[in-house]
């Protein structure tokens, strides 16, 4: 044994002392278990708003028949449509979530996940840019805690297509 | 036989000679024990590879990075780093301050043979811990990822080539690294002036470091955040890793044929570079016949000073010490280098808990926990002057014991300093902290500090109690240093077994009962010092006198 065996060790000592705090050592509040929820998502698209990108032209609108469900009418010109989502999320604690989007015609599979630190008590606009080189007739996008057990809220997404659905079968 | 061949052996048999005095290692002379070694290394690089296939499949479960080329980049630039200063330190040694440089270049050999000879030696060593920990990386990776064969004709041609990247910029560097070097050893005042700046720097990039901790910190809740930015580092990494990101895309990327060629041509523009800047200097510097020439100090001695008669013998013994402790100075950065460390590992440590939300009985305890570990694995690691105390006297300390009073009082003298110095740096460290007391309380602080300076006194007592019962006098008469001595490893061997018992002692005191766990901490910390006050007097008195040069 010598110094530089000391020394590293000291090292792992304190880093592996933080982590083992961070586990067991924290006040209730602030315990992994007890990450206080994020309290609502929202969607930020306001209604009849046009996303241009790439030549594809996306209009977005807010169905009144029910409130968790916007439309996405894409007029597509390219492979791939590439449109921005954004969300408002209104948390208590700061903590880390992720927005889960799924492609609900495929069996739910995820197509796209961002993970975003929030911080308390402050609504907050997070956006995350989303590529659909398929074929998808809706999206559902959910807000997750960190260690995706609390699913708080999600919204549905309606597509209608008039250019015709994109059909890339590399999903 | 032709120039070329006969060049060829007198390189061969220049690198022969130098590989002598360079691997101290007994080669096997018999064919069995030649296999036994060889199956040694086989089987070492085969459980190291399969090691890191188990730390990939780790990385991967807890999703720490993503198993990808910028992690392969990393790991490369990585250890090639370490090499590259590995071979800019030895290679100055190696060219221009080496002894043998007018033995080797008086031989009926070439200039260019004796300085091919002198990097061979070094690409020898690069290959040695190549093999020993970067191919067994890219084994695991190849075996993770499920590479193909071209993936494995990389790996085996990286085995020859890479350790050619650390010889040759390590060459290039030599000489510019050796100026500057040597600017600095010729003016004190310039030497003094950057030791201040680098030292203002590393405070300042220390308390930087500190700001951008975030608060509040829950690693696990940000856990997603923490991995992408190990991901970002990683990536900034592979882009930047210029001609080794060539090495790195010739394994795994695309267009592997262009990229090794890339690679390639980059090794023969670095050996021409060496060729054209390095290898003159060489010449030039050899030429001249300052290498291994012992310069004379131009300090002029001071007639008088320091004679004044000091009737204390224990003062006198002291001053001694201080002068030869202050005297070589990288010996003393080396004895105590882990104590300097202590005070900025503290503040991190405390900074990062005091960010955090913590209970406040188990969280708590486990920060005083940590805290007094962290302290005492530096501090008792720190107390090795004491455990070559008797040792480093060497054939001196017949002289000594021949001193007309008692001279025990020596011993006295010389844990002395080493107490003095490790009382100074942990109160410092924990007088910064109770400025910053974070989590914990101001008696805390004091607690803590108090129970580290009276295990680590106990320590250094026990440390040079290990010096006087085996003494290594002899040994650093005829070799001339301490280096490597036993009795530090024994000194750090319990000082860290001490550390880890009383920090696991001290975090079961505190979850029994707190406030009488601190009364039971103490109590034994200074039952500890007692009994080792106890011992060393008595052993000093009954095996001092017995110690013999």
């Amino acid at each position: 044994m010598n110094r530089k065996t000391v020394f590293v060790f000291a090292l792992i000592a304190s880093f592996a002392a933080i982590i083992l705090v961070s586990v067991f050592g924290l006040a209730p509040e602030d315990n992994i278990k007890n990450i206080v929820k994020v309290q609502s998502i929202t969607m930020a698209f306001p209604s009849e708003e046009s996303y241009d990108d790439q030549g594809n032209t996306i209009t977005v609108t807010r169905l009144s028949t029910d409130p968790k469900a916007v439309k996405l009418s894409l007029a597509k010109k390219a492979d791939t449509v590439t449109f921005v989502l954004r969300w408002v999320v209104l948390p208590l604690k700061a903590t880390e979530t992720s927005a889960r989007i799924s492609a609900s015609d495929a069996s739910n599979v995820v197509i796209g996940t961002v993970t975003s630190v929030i911080e308390p008590d402050v609504a907050q606009v997070f956006s995350t840019t989303l590529t659909i080189n398929t074929t998808i007739t809706s999206l559902t996008m959910t807000v997750t805690n960190y260690d995706n057990t609390a699913a708080t809220d999600s919204l549905k997404i309606l597509i209608s297509l008039p250019g015709g659905s994109i059909d890339v079968p590399d999903l | 036989m032709n120039g070329a061949s006969l060049s060829l052996r007198r390189i061969a048999l220049l690198t022969r000679m130098q590989a002598k005095d360079h691997d101290k290692r007994r080669a096997p002379k018999t064919k069995g024990r030649k296999a036994v070694a060889i199956a040694e290394r086989v089987g070492f690089f085969l459980i190291l590879s399969g090691a890191m296939v188990g730390i990939l499949y780790l990385f991967k479960a807890l999703a720490v990075v993503a198993i990808t080329p910028p992690l392969l980049a990393f790991s490369v630039v990585l250890v090639q780093l370490i090499s590259i200063v590995s071979c800019i330190g030895g290679l100055i040694d190696a060219l221009f301050l080496a002894k043998d440089n007018p033995i080797l270049l008086s031989f009926p050999a070439k200039h260019f043979e004796v300085f091919l000879s002198k990097l061979i030696i070094y690409y020898i060593q690069e290959f040695r811990r190549n093999l020993a920990a970067l191919t067994p990386f890219l084994v695991a990776y190849g075996v993770f990822t499920g590479q193909g064969g071209l993936y494995w004709l990389g790996t085996l041609l990286s085995v020859i080539l890479l350790p050619l990247v650390p010889v040759l910029l390590g060459a290039l560097l030599s000489y510019p690294v050796m100026m500057v070097k040597k600017l600095f050893t010729q003016s004190n005042l310039l030497t003094a002036l950057v030791f201040v700046a680098l030292f203002g720097l590393l405070i300042w990039g220390f308390f930087a470091l500190l700001e951008i901790i975030p608060n509040p910190l829950r690693i696990l809740s940000n856990y997603a955040t923490m991995t992408r930015f190990f991901a970002h580092v990683l990536d900034l990494v592979y882009r930047n890793a210029l001609f080794l990101r060539w090495f790195v895309l010739s394994l795994v990327g695309p267009h592997a044929a262009l990229n090794a060629l890339w690679f390639i041509l980059s090794l023969v523009g670095l050996a021409l570079l060496v060729g054209v800047i390095t290898s003159p200097r060489y010449y030039g510097l050899t030429s001249q016949g300052k290498s291994g020439r012992i310069r004379k100090s131009s300090q002029k001695k001071e007639q008088g000073k320091g004679t004044e008669a000091l009737h204390s013998t224990f003062l006198a013994f002291f001053t001694k010490e201080c002068k030869l402790q202050f005297r070589h100075v990288s010996s003393l950065i080396a004895n105590y280098i882990l104590l300097f460390v202590l005070p900025f590992m503290l503040l991190f440590l405390n900074a990062c808990f005091a960010n955090m939300n913590l209970r406040p009985d188990i969280g708590r305890d486990m920060v005083l926990t940590a805290l007094l570990l962290v302290s005492l694995l530096l501090a008792l690691g720190s107390n090795t002057a004491s455990a070559t105390a008797i040792s480093e006297e060497g054939s001196e300390f017949a002289l000594l014991k021949t001193a007309p009073s008692d001279t025990a009082t020596m011993a006295w003298a010389k844990i002395a300093f080493n107490l003095i110095a490790s009382f100074a740096v942990i109160t410092l460290a924990f007088v910064i902290l109770l400025f910053d007391r974070g989590a914990l309380s101001a008696l805390e602080i004091i607690g803590l500090w108090f129970v580290v300076i009276v295990i680590d006194s106990a320590h250094i007592l026990l440390s040079f109690e290990i010096d006087l019962m085996h003494p290594h006098i002899l040994d650093v008469a005829a070799s001339g240093t301490t280096e490597n001595s036993p009795n530090i490893t024994r000194s750090i061997s319990w000082g860290f077994a001490i550390a880890l018992l009383t920090s696991a002692l001290a975090c079961l005191l505190f979850m029994d009962s707190y406030v009488s766990g601190w009364i039971r901490l103490i109590i034994i910390a200074l039952a500890f010092l007692a009994s080792r006050l106890y011992l060393f007097s008595r052993k000093l008195a009954a095996y001092f006198a017995d110690l013999e040069a």
